[in-house]
């Protein structure tokens, strides 16, 4: 079942808006992802969070997915949460749900590409260090305090070296 | 396939995705089209990480038969 790709290690930030129930909050996220090409174009798995895949014909529209799949899930999780304070402790979980295997292969990908045994990325990415802190933060707002640069952009994508 | 190699998970339908959970652990990230879906290079792509993200890959993969 698993395919016969190069792997490359990436990290990734992103913000998004979401609507609960009777409350808006900002979600922001620094977390790590496991990019796959494979014959079908390339695969983003998710290491932190560890609970999704996304799937598209280059790197560019694999992250449009992404940025597409991390609405859906944060949407699903408001639907579940009756307060602020649950959504965050459950986005905050949703966050830290890994697995050790997937962990070990993104670290094992962050040495083969120092020791320049792996191939750089299909697309030119940023180099971020791969000790960088991951980070989850969900921010409670108003009305009055949004903003137009609350809405969710592209996650941006940066190799970690 | 997960019936065998993931006993007693629970899926539920959200707004946008199937949640599946199991030991206290939730996989989040499967669409709704993935579930019986006709498109298998979207459905082996989400289920290889679901197997993964519950340390089932051994299992599912002599269930899928790969």
């Amino acid at each position: 079942m698993q395919p016969n790709s190069t792997v490359w290690p990436l990290l990734f930030s992103f913000r998004g808006p979401v609507m609960g129930q009777g409350f808006l909050a900002v979600v922001e996220l620094r977390g790590r992802l496991l990019a796959r090409q494979t014959e079908d174009g390339i695969i983003l798995d998710g290491v932190n969070p560890g609970g999704f895949s996304c799937q598209a014909p280059t790197l560019d529209l694999a992250n449009l997915d992404l940025r597409g799949t991390l609405l859906e899930i944060l949407a699903d999780v408001a639907f579940e949460a009756p307060t602020f304070d649950a959504f965050r402790q459950e986005v905050t979980r949703f966050f830290e749900e890994t697995d050790a295997e997937s962990v070990d292969e993104w670290q094992a990908a962050v040495d083969a590409l120092r020791a320049a045994r792996l191939a750089e990325p299909p697309e030119p990415l940023p180099r971020w260090p791969a000790e960088l802190a991951l980070e989850v933060r969900v921010i409670e707002k108003d009305l009055a305090g949004v903003a137009p640069t609350d809405n969710a952009g592209r996650p941006t994508l940066a190799a970690a070296a | 396939m997960l019936d065998v190699c993931l006993p007693g998970y629970r899926r539920q339908l959200k707004l946008h995705r199937y949640w599946v959970t199991h030991s206290g652990r939730t996989y989040r990230g499967l669409p709704k089209g993935s579930h019986g879906s006709t498109n298998p290079e979207i459905h082996v792509s989400h289920i290889r990480r679901l197997a993964a993200f519950f340390n089932i890959v051994a299992c599912a993969e002599r269930e899928l038969g790969h």
